[in-house]
């Protein structure tokens, strides 16, 4: 091998044969999923993400949650996420069709969020978690994300968003602490992370 | 005395063929060889700049792993929370580190294996500067909560768009170089470092165009991004840092390459598979069963270009320790090779369905990316800079104690967090396969290696900055009056430049 031209004609050919087969299959053929609609019910399935979930997607990104916490749920014979009630059903490419930005991750320092709308409802417990995680859970290995909050004075009445706060995270008196916007967002991101519709190509599966 | 005297090679009696540093070499004037070293040095340099603030960040990360409600994970100051210093630190080291540096010593190793006039060395040097203020520009960004969240394309797309500029620059100064005075492409570094440049324009453009900029959604998107990632570590730094091992083990041995067979069958396996194994950190994600099974596959069959590379260099290390001992700059290379060989097994271990259904979202697969990038190509772009330096500027290290220094620490270093990840991950993935043990009890047995961990990169930190010392004296104190002879001598053919074909 001497000639240069040779050799850069065939490096570009080789290496074209990976990028077929691993960048322009799934471009092409993930762009053809369609939803699914159920005969009986006519429902359609997977619903989309509310407005306010996804400005809370580019909070989630932006600070790195993807870090520790990973979107997918595999499949029974491949890990305890399905055990460990982190979805009842492995998570397929159509899960995410809808959605522009995916973080499906790669880390478990924290727990999987595939359906983690599905196991807490209630907004005021992410608040609390983001506000102070370990005041939920002392071996949480979370970081508290406290400039979500803001301090501020309460004018007349408390204010309904304000956070349920005891202890050392208790404000001082005549003060409250309330979520930014930015909170908000990500909370109403997380509270649609639920994945629990059913999908032909992924049944639960039986015991 | 001084560790870098090579001993002087008898010049191969083969013949001749063209040599940049032969005085009566027709394309470099006095004024070439000024662009030359100032672009290397310069693209050196900032490379060193952003391993020691990479380290640091990487430092901060562990630490607020290890203890999230202590001060120093700052839960008031957004921009240097774990979520946002990561990024940092892996762009940083990456796009810092690893492809300044390369790009660097590649344009030294090219200029001593090819004809090249530097006629443009304006390009080039044009190219690091947009390369350096970009990545400023995007760690800012990143830090300041622009980030993207996608591995490796965290920096916005209309900063990083600057990187494209850039390795355009070289690529096109690359391109008319070979094709105007017809380069022949007889050394296997040669080929690595084209190798390199090319893939690096094609797996960024596809990365920054099709996820960054076209925001392609759904489960193509983590498919590409995952393809991506694989494409920068795998087809961009590792032949970056395979062309330097090409060159300074036969130049350190004073052996040439050992079988030309085994070059090519390493050279066109490697680039031809890893461009398949793209799926490595999504296995069991939604995609076709296919896709991961490419990707285990072609984790595994990589081994067989790799030992070819082993089966080279073994012939050409044997018997060679005294030399691999003495030599500063072998001796980060060899230790290099061997963390190279380590990472494809590891990664061909974790890639079976088995393995990696109890150790993939672990520390473990970190421990990929410790062994590939901060150890192979890290420890082999180190052994270049103690290389490349001298003989660019005619001067010598202040001290080899230093360099010997560096060299401990980062192997200490890097030794304990392997052992950290590896243990770690397996305590950690032995603990996420049986659903009957608590998240946080986990999250309880992970902390001692988490402290090692910040032990193990605290040290890399201290190696980092012992190698930011050593470069800092070397060019403020111009070693060279003083000790005439520790000046390594460039102007001799060495067995690097023999070529294979």
């Amino acid at each position: 091998m001497k000639r240069f031209t040779p050799f850069f004609l065939g490096f570009l050919g080789l290496f074209l044969l990976g990028w077929l087969g691993m960048v322009n299959y799934p471009y092409t053929a993930f762009a053809e999923l369609r939803p699914d609609r159920d005969a009986t019910t006519n429902e359609v399935t997977p619903p989309g993400l509310p407005g306010t979930a996804v400005q809370g997607v580019r909070v989630y990104a932006a600070n790195g949650c993807v870090e520790c916490h990973s979107q997918f749920v595999r499949d029974k014979n491949q890990g305890s996420d399905i055990d460990r009630k982190w979805g009842a059903r492995r998570t397929v490419a159509r899960d995410y069709m809808n959605e522009g930005d995916i973080y499906l991750g790669t880390s478990r320092l924290g727990p999987d969020l595939t359906n983690v709308a599905v196991r807490q409802k209630d907004p005021a417990w992410y608040y609390q978690l983001l506000y102070d995680p370990a005041s939920l859970n002392p071996e949480s290995g979370m970081p508290a994300y406290r400039w979500l909050f803001k301090t501020r004075k309460i004018a007349g009445q408390v204010s309904e968003e304000a956070l349920k706060l005891n202890g050392k995270d208790a404000p001082a008196p005549g003060y409250e602490v309330v979520p930014t916007n930015e909170a908000k967002v990500l909370v109403a991101y997380l509270l649609a992370l639920k994945r629990n519709y059913p999908l032909p190509e992924a049944p639960e599966p039986k015991e | 005395m001084d560790h870098f005297v090579q001993p002087l090679p008898s010049a191969p009696a083969s013949g001749a063929f063209p040599v940049l540093n032969d005085p009566s070499y027709p394309f470099a004037s006095e004024r070439q060889i000024g662009w030359q070293q100032a672009v290397v040095a310069f693209y050196v340099t900032s490379g060193v700049f952003w391993l020691v603030l990479a380290s640091l960040f990487w430092w901060l990360n562990t630490a607020q792993a290890m203890a999230p409600n202590a001060w120093y994970a700052f839960p008031d100051v957004p921009w240097l929370t774990y979520g946002r210093v990561f990024p940092a630190f892996t762009n940083a080291f990456v796009f810092g580190w690893a492809s300044l540096t390369g790009l660097g010593v590649a344009f030294y190793f090219l200029g001593r294996l090819s004809r090249l006039s530097w006629q443009w060395g304006v390009l080039l040097a044009t190219a690091g500067l947009i390369w350096d203020l970009v990545l400023a520009l995007g760690l800012w960004h990143i830090l300041g909560g622009g980030s993207t969240g996608r591995e490796l394309l965290e920096i916005h797309p209309s900063i990083a768009c600057g990187f494209f500029l850039a390795a355009g620059l070289v690529s096109v100064w690359l391109l008319v170089e070979f094709w105007a005075h017809r380069n022949a492409v007889g050394y296997v570094s040669l080929w690595y470092l084209l190798a390199a440049v090319l893939a690096f324009l094609w797996v960024f453009s596809t990365g920054e165009i099709l996820i960054n900029i076209w925001r392609t959604g759904g489960a193509a998107q983590p498919a590409i991004q995952s393809w991506y990632v694989n494409g920068i570590h795998q087809l961009w730094l590792v032949p970056l840092a395979l062309a330097v091992t090409y060159f300074l083990i036969p130049e350190g041995t004073d052996r040439p390459v050992y079988s030309r067979r085994l070059s090519l069958l390493g050279f066109w396996g490697y680039t031809g598979l890893a461009a398949w194994a793209g799926l490595s950190s999504f296995l069991g994600g939604p995609f076709p069963a296919w896709m991961s099974t490419v990707t285990i596959v072609a984790n595994v069959l990589l081994l067989i270009p790799v030992l070819c590379l082993c089966v080279n260099f073994h012939f050409m290390l044997k018997g060679q320790g005294r030399a691999v001992g003495s030599n500063l700059s072998l001796r980060f290379v060899t230790t290099g090779f061997f963390l190279f060989v380590a990472a494809a097994f590891w990664t061909a271990l974790v890639s079976f369905r088995s393995v990696d259904s109890i150790l993939h979202f672990t520390l473990a697969m970190a421990a990929r990316s410790s062994l590939l990038i901060a150890g192979f190509v890290s420890f082999t772009l180190s052994g270049a800079v103690y290389y490349v330096l001298p003989r660019l500027l005619r001067r010598a290290w202040l001290s080899p104690l230093l360099v010997s220094l560096h060299f401990w620490f980062a192997v200490i270093g890097l030794g304990l967090l392997l052992a950290a990840e590896v243990i770690g991950g397996m305590v950690q993935g032995f603990g996420l396969a049986d659903p009957k043990v608590d998240f946080a009890a986990i999250t309880d047995l992970l902390q001692p290696f988490l402290l090692v961990q910040v032990i193990a990169v605290g040290l890399l930190f201290v190696a980092h900055v012992l190698l930011a010392i050593s470069v800092g004296l070397f060019l403020v104190f111009r070693v060279r009056e003083r000790h005439p002879a520790a000046v390594p001598e460039a102007r001799v053919v060495t067995r690097a430049e023999v070529p294979v074909a």
